[in-house]
């Protein structure tokens, strides 16, 4: 094999490979952020972060870029997203959001509701000193925060929305009821979709250029200037106050940042934010297999010749046959098909070839173009190892081909799986499937190698990344050409003699 | 009158300079404010001048004498002085303040107007600029609630709306994109039908009846498009995608001579006939309403150059320019007379021998002008560059 298995350590994916720990300047003493605030108990899941952390809290540094670098997978995952409909990004990301920022319902347990609030308010504003600095990470930060602020918003129970809204005191101006009143007739007339039509609704006053968004699609009545906003469309107004904040506390913070370098008092912090994000993931070493410049058609014969591990297999089928990918199922194939080396073009090729629902595309090239690192954060994703695969419960949705099948089929789908792999052995099959209950993943897919790969003889070590199932059978299968031509070489030699 | 006389004697240098300036001492308005020139080489072609700016309107009007500009534009006001634009980095050079402006012009009414085309305009067709000033006109004052918005005859065959508020100056581009979004009512195609979400924004309802007061006049009887059967395809194929029948019908009705305004008339004559002999329901009828609605809004709904109101680096002819081919002074619309407005009759370099002809757009110019400077609140600390 030309190289290593990639070092889990410093992925991103795995929390427990978060280990920074080579740079002493920043190991083992407690980060205190010295912030003026008071202490404040958190009491809200939403928050507008109007209150940074407290100077005097005390907390494990590893555990604190630990949550710095789960809100950025929260961020990134979003990133990917976000141009589709609200109800797929939410579909798309509860799942993200209970892995790295959850938000326990139903517990009264104090502690792990403050834990939560803290991991929240702790990770943004690590965020904050990471991407105050350049305007343009600016504005990435604060369209992703106010993403994340939107979507959370709309998982939010009505009651807390409106307490949160309440307390926020935004002071919006209401319009009075003569003035609603007088506006009740044209907003009938124009159907102001889903706009409340009953007298006694509320709508909100506010100067146009406040609300341009709302006015571009013609969703609010303007007189003189005045925007009249429905009731319904206050997530867009509190979006707008959100990212306004935002961008004003980034550019003070910036403003700071030079000083706090000065004293020296976020060492430490600062350089992980500087330095921290950009470097964690390129670390791992695992080099795109250059020897295969794959066309999207020739999945196929890869598929054929068993070159493809049975969660990759289960993959490309599902998209055969349903022409569609959530994005789960998208994310987790293109992090392998990248490192198989399919060109960025053909990734691209082989969606628009299967995917039926034209609008999507768009968001789907975009995405793929994510996780080729060639848009968006522009992060190198490595591949991902199965144990990374197992664990991330996006994947492990009911009812999606993504994830390890190994892990995640129940026993009667697992073996059709692998009768349609090609394996007819039964008891090879029968003990894969008692790995398989046993969750030694490994091991079961292991044995799906080995029975797929009868003329592979070298020694492996068992499975741990889908890239290296792919490796170790494309390797296998060049080492047989090559023998088949000498021999065939060698037995032409013979007959000339 | 030559040209250089012209800008030496007749152009109003100190009205200008309050315009864009917003008081009485040079501001950053003035300063930092981009203009273009555009003259003539000595082989005989135009070169386009950008990047200039002034420190005081005398400056500016010594440049213009030694210039002899065809013509000279006005931009946004920048960061920075746009003469400095190439001595400070990129990021500290943007444009800050711009008049939010509207260009309209009949050529783009082109496959709407039979009496002209091209460069060419008469009083017929420039109905149409008259009705797009007074939709537009409406959507500023009830809508946006803008006050101070200069008229100004292009020089040829289309009008230029200066927004000259400070609400308005000081959108971004994206703002005003999405302002335009709001104007914009007939861009929207979907297999040759217009797309406007129906039931109407009352904005989108009150153009429509402005529109439709002028219909008759403007369309059916002055530029009477559909004068013969093989003119009227454009209708036909409008009303076969509303029903057959009623096409068949028209389509043959329509062999013999008739008018527009007969052949809009037998529209509706010929849709109760059809809907008599229940070949046309009411979803069908409703179907036919809106058809017809889209075609006034079609004909005379306002046809803006967008880039040029949405992009604030955009440069816009200046007012009171002479128009290099035509020699039309670019001259300011009376917002009271606006109606009778006759680009046919404007003041010429070859008329202007007598300068007094100049005089109501100067005043009307200087009035607008004084208006603007009094609703300018600016704190004095506006002037501390
Ligand atoms: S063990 Fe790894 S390679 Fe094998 S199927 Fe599961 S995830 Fe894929
Ligand atoms: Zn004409």
């Amino acid at each position: 094999m030309q190289r290593s298995t990639p070092t889990p350590k410093k992925s991103f994916g795995s929390r427990n490979g978060a280990s920074h720990s080579e740079d002493n300047s920043v190991t083992s003493s407690p980060v205190a952020l010295e912030f003026r605030a008071p202490q404040k108990e958190y009491s809200y899941r939403l928050s507008f972060y109007s209150d940074p952390p407290p100077p005097d809290a005390e907390i494990d540094l590893e555990e604190f870029q630990e949550w710095a670098i789960d809100r950025v997978q929260v961020l990134d995952a979003l990133d990917s997203c976000l141009t589709s409909a609200p109800s797929e990004i939410e579909r798309t990301m509860r799942p993200v959001l209970s892995r790295y920022l959850p938000f326990t319902r139903h517990t009264n347990i104090k502690q792990t509701i403050d834990k939560e609030l803290m991991k929240d308010n702790f990770s943004h504003y690590f965020l904050r000193l990471s991407f105050c600095q350049k305007p343009e990470d600016r504005k990435r930060f604060v369209k992703l925060e106010t993403a994340l602020f939107k979507l959370r918003y709309n998982l939010e129970p009505i009651e807390a929305r409106a307490k949160f809204l309440n307390d926020l005191n935004l002071n919006w101006e209401k319009a009075t009821p003569e003035e609603a009143q007088a506006l009740e007739q044209e907003m009938s007339f124009s159907k102001l979709t889903d706009a409340p039509a009953s007298s006694g609704a509320i709508l909100y006053k506010f100067p146009m250029e406040d609300c341009m968004d709302l006015l571009g699609k013609r969703l609010v009545i303007v007189k003189k200037g005045i925007a009249y906003v429905p009731e319904t469309y206050q997530l867009n107004l509190l979006a707008r106050e959100f990212s306004r904040s935002l961008t004003h506390a980034l550019v003070q913070l910036s403003k700071k940042v030079p000083e706090f370098k000065e004293d020296g008092r976020l060492d430490g912090v600062l350089k992980l934010a500087n330095e921290g994000f950009t470097n964690v993931e390129e670390a791992a070493d695992f080099q795109i297999t250059a020897n295969t410049q794959l066309t999207y058609k020739s999945l196929d014969s890869l598929e054929k010749e068993n070159h493809l591990p049975l969660c990759m297999s289960r993959l490309y089928d599902n998209l055969k046959k349903t022409k569609h990918a959530y994005y789960s199922e998208r994310n987790q194939f293109l992090r392998f098909l990248k490192y198989i080396g399919m060109p960025l073009e053909e990734a691209i090729k082989l969606y628009s070839a299967f995917y039926m629902d034209y609008d999507k595309k768009k968001d789907i090239e975009y995405s793929i173009k994510h996780w080729y690192g060639v848009v968006g954060s522009r992060k190198t994703y490595q591949p991902e190892t199965c144990v990374s695969i197992c664990k991330n419960s996006e994947y492990n949705i009911p009812n999606r081909a993504s994830g390890c099948p190994f892990f995640n089929c129940q026993s009667d789908v697992l073996e059709r799986l692998l009768r349609n792999h090609g394996i007819q052995d039964e008891q090879g099959i029968q003990e894969i499937k008692r790995f398989s209950d046993e969750n030694q993943v490994h091991l079961a897919c292991s044995k799906t190698y080995e029975l797929t790969h009868p003329k592979d003889n070298t020694k492996h070590e068992s499975v741990s990344l889908p890239n290296q199932y792919f490796e170790r059978s494309w390797n296998s299968a060049i080492a047989e050409q090559q023998n088949h031509q000498q021999n065939t070489e060698s037995s032409q030699t013979t007959a000339e003699k | 009158m030559d040209i250089q006389k012209y800008y030496e004697t007749l152009f109003p240098y100190r009205q200008f300079f309050l315009w864009l300036n917003h008081a009485a001492v040079p501001t950053r308005d003035f300063t930092h404010r981009e203009f273009a020139f555009t003259v003539l080489n000595g082989q005989g072609s135009d070169i386009y001048v950008r990047y200039q700016s002034f420190p005081t309107i005398e400056t500016f009007k010594r440049k213009v004498a030694m210039l002899t500009p065809k013509r000279f534009e006005i931009g946004a006001v920048y960061t920075a002085k746009p003469s400095d634009h190439k001595l400070v980095s990129p990021e500290k050079y943007v444009a800050v303040n711009k008049e939010l402006v509207f260009d309209l012009d009949l050529s783009d009414y082109d496959s709407f107007r039979t009496c002209c085309q091209g460069k060419q305009v008469c009083l017929k067709c420039w109905q149409f600029v008259v009705v797009a000033m007074d939709v537009l006109g409406a959507i500023f004052d009830l809508d946006f609630g803008y006050k101070h918005i200069l008229w100004a005859f292009s020089g040829r065959r289309g009008v230029h709306a200066w927004v000259c508020d400070t609400r308005a100056r000081s959108l971004d581009d994206s703002q005003r994109g999405q302002l335009l979004n709001y104007i914009q009512v007939t861009q929207k195609y979907e297999k040759g039908k217009l797309v406007i979400n129906r039931p109407w924004h009352p904005s989108v309802q009150r153009s429509f009846d402005i529109c439709k007061v002028k219909f008759d006049q403007i369309v059916l009887q002055d530029q009477n498009p559909w004068n013969t059967h093989a003119n009227s395809s454009y209708l036909l194929n409008k009303l076969k995608q509303v029903n057959e029948a009623l096409y068949a019908k028209l389509n043959e009705k329509w062999q013999e001579p008739s008018t527009s305004r007969e052949k809009w008339m037998d529209i509706d004559q010929t849709a109760r006939e059809i809907a008599a002999e229940g070949k046309l329901d009411t979803l069908g009828a409703k179907v036919l309403l809106e058809t017809k609605q889209d075609i006034v809004l079609e004909f005379l709904y306002p046809k803006l150059d967008t880039n040029v109101s949405i992009s604030r680096q955009h440069l816009l002819k200046s007012p009171f320019c002479v128009h290099p081919d035509t020699g039309n002074v670019c001259v300011p619309i009376n917002p009271l007379t606006s109606r009778t407005f006759d680009p046919t009759k404007v003041p010429t370099l070859a008329t202007l021998a007598d300068s007094s002809i100049l005089e109501p757009y100067l005043s009307v110019f200087k009035q607008f002008v004084t208006e603007l400077n009094r609703s300018e609140k600016r704190p004095s600390s506006s002037l501390d560059f």
